[in-house]
């Protein structure tokens, strides 16, 4: 599983990461988390706003930092899909 | 600013309002003449710059004839070139221009539409004629 | 427990002359518009001179931030020199690490530069606000009670990203972008793009699974209006200082 963090480095963006790493981590999915700053790339997934969260290139939530609990029912949803 | 050093005939300015689609075709409009309509005779000046005071820019609006474009009654650029103590060949109220064409839809103050569009270029049309009238008085 | 301060102030100094002054403006209106409708409001930078009394107000009643494209700083020094000190100051050259290499004065002639700039800036600007709002909790309009300053000469109140929703009004950040976004894409009002429509906002706002059919229906109304108040000419509007 890939979990992109989207965000030019703004602290929303930067507490967006932490939470998804503490995730990750309490539901221990094999995931690779990744920060994309570079501003094309975020840019190529047409979210209007940052900070946001991919999980395999789709876009969960984007212009808001979801809660642990949220971020670990998408990890679920995207590992039984 | 010069166009290949050479002075500008006419200055022209617009309020650059950020509130509604006024602003932004009164500013669209500006480079519509500038850079289309009547390159290298007219040129624009910041309005924030005649704001501050800017010397250099005071000088220009007090030198050029001027042609200011505004998008609503408050009349910002109108106004900030004649505390400048500029020279107003013609004051243009965009909201004037805008109801002629009553119900359509301009666009946003981001982003024009082709009706916006149209209006820009009605309004450049404007402007050049001020120039014409200079040359033939 | 924080006290209420107002909205964030935001002045944008719009230089015609250069293409900073045009990603300034534009990475303002994204700020107002989309990223932090509910927080912040604005000022033409020359009715400090043009307007009234009112107007000058502007910086001791919000902390201000002024978002300059260049090192003359014409919305910098023409707050404090007519308003007050500001909270703030951006500057696009600083954040773009440069001149803003090609990117165009006009709107006609934006692209892919264009864009970037604006959103680079629009994110450092929204922040700011952020920084500046944690300072103290921004005032958010009681319901019921006609919007604080959200009204200018030009007419109009100005679209809040406000659902109405089973009786009550719920707010959505960055509706009024999400909507410009969809009718970009062109998708047509009514019940044919409900699906649309909520997986798009789901992924800025969240939806419990037993608030889908509301949030569905309320949102094709919500469309539906945003469409037809635009080909009325009608317009969004950003957030202004009102007189």
């Amino acid at each position: 599983m890939l979990i992109q963090v989207l965000g030019t480095g703004c602290k929303r963006c930067k507490t967006l990461h932490e939470i998804v790493t503490k995730a990750v981590q309490e539901t221990r999915v094999d995931a690779q988390v990744e920060k994309v700053e570079d501003i094309q790339k975020i840019m190529a997934f047409e979210i209007l706003m940052t900070p946001a969260l991919a999980i395999n290139g789709e876009v969960k939530a984007a212009g808001r930092v979801p809660n642990i609990e949220e971020i670990k029912r998408m990890i679920s949803t995207a590992k039984a899909a | 600013m010069d166009n290949n050093g050479q002075k500008p005939e006419l200055l022209v300015i617009p309020c650059s309002g950020i509130g509604k689609v006024h602003g932004l075709i009164s500013r669209e409009a500006v480079y519509q003449v500038t850079d289309k309509v009547l390159p290298g005779q007219a040129d624009t000046a910041c309005l924030a710059l005649l704001v501050t005071g800017d010397a250099e820019t005071r000088q220009k609006v007090q030198e050029t004839p001027c042609v200011t474009l505004d998008g609503c009654p408050k009349l910002c650029a109108y106004k900030n070139v004649e505390l400048s103590g500029g020279k107003i060949a013609k004051g243009i109220r965009v909201y004037d221009v805008m109801k002629r064409h009553r119900g359509a839809n301009f666009g946003s103050a981001t982003a024009l539409s082709e009706p916006g569009w149209a209006v820009v270029e009605e309004l450049a049309g404007e402007v050049a004629q001020v120039v014409k009238n200079e040359a033939t008085a | 427990m924080a006290e209420a301060v107002s909205k964030v102030g935001i002045i944008s100094c719009s230089g015609e002359e250069i293409p900073e002054g045009t990603i300034a403006r534009q990475a303002v209106r994204r700020v107002l518009e989309g990223l932090r409708p509910q927080q912040t409001v604005t000022l033409c930078l020359p009715l400090f001179l043009a307007g009234e009394v009112g107007e000058r107000r502007f910086a001791s009643e919000h902390p201000t931030i002024t978002v300059d494209g260049c090192d003359k700083l014409c919305a910098r020094r023409g707050t404090e020199k007519y308003s007050g000190a500001v909270s703030a100051s951006l500057v696009v050259t600083d954040i773009l690490g440069g001149p803003a290499r090609g990117c165009h004065r006009s709107t006609r002639n934006a692209d892919t530069a264009d864009e970037q700039a604006v959103w680079l800036v629009a994110e450092r600007v929204a922040a700011e606000v952020d920084h500046l709002s944690a300072q103290g909790t921004p005032a958010e309009t009681k319901e019921g009670s006609a919007p604080s300053g959200a009204r200018c000469s030009c007419g109009g109140p100005s679209p809040d990203g406000k659902l109405a929703m089973n009786g009550k009004s719920v707010t959505i950040n960055g509706l009024p972008m999400i909507f410009q976004h969809l009718q970009k894409k062109g998708l047509q009002p009514g019940n044919g793009g409900a699906d649309t429509l909520l997986k798009t906002v789901r992924v800025y706002h969240p939806v419990e699974p037993h608030e889908e059919a509301a949030y569905r229906d309320a949102l094709v109304a919500a469309y539906r209006t945003f469409c037809q108040r635009g080909s009325n000419g009608q317009g969004a509007g950003a957030p202004t200082h009102g007189s």
